[in-house]
């Protein structure tokens, strides 16, 4: 059978093994919230500006070069993580339904400082959710292989929250002017930490995108997906409404 | 429980009334490009090439020129594809230094002395410094298009748009670019971590 162009030409249309090996090592090297900071730093001095508030608030949610370990962490990303979960939570409401009170109040710290906890509920395991960049078919098998890999002992506990705490600072950022970009950035969690501590966060962002992006349909079943793999997340909407109703979507127009 | 099922019409025109076309779309702000894209730059910059001690140097240009010209930014592409167009122009001239130092290949390790989770960074750094030197081999076409696709997760479509090439030859390209990371990476095959 002819292979997408997308698809490598192995048995399976993933990269071999070494090269998305290759792959992952750079994703996790490159562009590292530590090399932001200091280039935003430099660049503050070479514009003489002698406050940047975006750079300084890349800097400050992304961290100091060595996060120390405990309660000052688990602060800092309590902190980092109420602001995103507050941002989703406004943005979502307002594509979604800003007239409806459809969406909970925004979570406190303490709700989303409990994900923070190692323990993920299995919703890759049980639902794998849809890679969510459909004309990218190579990054379906790329996400099996990156689970398989997921458990190794790559890098301390802290650094991959703080991995993956950037990557979901980008894609929270990316959400209001590019949506495609945001979902790109989903996608890139999803393969990097298939079972991370910030999957919640992530499958709420990639919702967000794909509704922006007008693809309803995905939109749903991926809400659908994570309320069933997260019941109570405060990213859902009303109890039960994604798994309901669906048929009518499309049918009804908000009033 | 009354439902709002959302129209996608609607969204459309809750959302543009919920929130007025901001300032920041038309120009977006020096800060939020850098505070969005930072990242994205210094990867691109070190995959097309620029050495590892360099990359924080050539992302500074980038952003410099992109300070300059933001401005100029008139939206007919996005962001992203006039950051890259950038990226990309800086780090070639870069390449084309004479003064450019490569890397040094670090000094081999003997595997066997390793423990197993310093025996998997080994085995990684040396994947990748393989990959680094098969994009090395690759033109500059081939090797972005491999870089943005398979490294940044871009669709097809807008690498194409990104590189100015017809979406055929990007596959083209790519095919190529795969070829050769494979087959330079085929003797590493067998480690599995």
């Amino acid at each position: 059978m002819t292979k997408h162009p997308t698809e490598w030409s192995t048995p399976d249309g993933a990269p071999p093994r070494a090269v998305q090996r290759a792959i992952e090592r750079a994703a996790r090297d490159d562009g590292s919230p530590e090399q932001v900071a200091r280039l935003g730093a430099e660049l503050a001095r070479r514009l003489g500006v002698p406050s940047l508030s975006a750079m300084e608030s890349a800097r400050e949610s992304i961290g100091s070069p060595r996060w120390s370990v405990g309660k000052s962490t688990l602060l800092r990303f309590g902190a980092v993580l109420g602001m995103s979960v507050a941002g989703v939570w406004a943005w979502s409401a307002n594509v979604r339904t800003p007239v409806g009170p459809t969406f909970r109040a925004p979570p406190a710290a303490a709700p989303v400082q409990r994900d923070l906890s190692p323990v993920v509920e299995p919703l890759h395991e049980a639902t794998p959710v849809p890679v969510p960049d459909p004309p990218h078919p190579a990054a379906r098998a790329r996400t099996v292989r990156a689970a398989r890999g997921a458990e190794k002992p790559q890098a301390s506990e802290e650094d991959s929250l703080a991995r993956e705490a950037a990557l979901m600072t980008r894609a929270h950022a990316q959400l209001r002017r590019d949506p495609a970009a945001a979902l790109a950035t989903t996608g890139e969690h999803q393969r990097l930490y298939p079972r991370g501590a910030l999957t919640q966060e992530r499958e709420a962002v990639a919702v967000a995108a794909l509704r922006a992006l007008r693809r309803d349909d995905e939109a749903r079943s991926r809400e659908r997906e994570l309320e069933r793999a997260f019941p109570g997340s405060p990213y859902l909407s009303a109890p039960g409404s994604s798994a309901q109703g669906n048929s009518q979507a499309g049918e009804q127009t908000p009033r | 429980v009354t439902r709002i099922v959302a129209h996608p019409h609607s969204i459309e025109v809750r959302f543009v009334a919920a929130r007025p076309i901001p300032q920041f779309l038309v120009s977006p702000s020096f800060h939020d490009v850098f505070a969005e894209h930072a990242a994205f730059v210094l990867r691109v910059v070190r995959r097309l090439g620029v050495p590892p001690a360099d990359v924080e140097d050539v992302a500074q240009e980038v952003f410099m020129i992109v300070h300059r010209k933001l401005g100029s930014y008139d939206g007919t592409s996005t962001l992203r594809t006039w950051l890259f167009g950038i990226a990309r122009r800086v780090a070639r001239d870069h390449r084309n230094k004479a003064h450019v130092r490569r890397e040094q290949p670090q000094a081999k390790v003997c595997a066997g002395a390793l423990r197993a989770t310093q025996q998997l960074d080994f085995e990684e750094r040396e994947l990748r410094e393989r990959l680094d030197r098969a994009l090395d081999e690759l033109d500059e076409d081939k090797r972005a298009v491999f870089v943005l696709f398979e490294m940044e997760g871009i669709a097809m479509n807008e690498v194409a748009a990104m590189l100015d090439c017809p979406l055929f030859t990007a596959y083209s390209r790519l095919r190529e670019a795969r070829a050769r990371v494979r087959a330079a990476l085929a003797d590493m095959e067998g480690t599995e971590p």
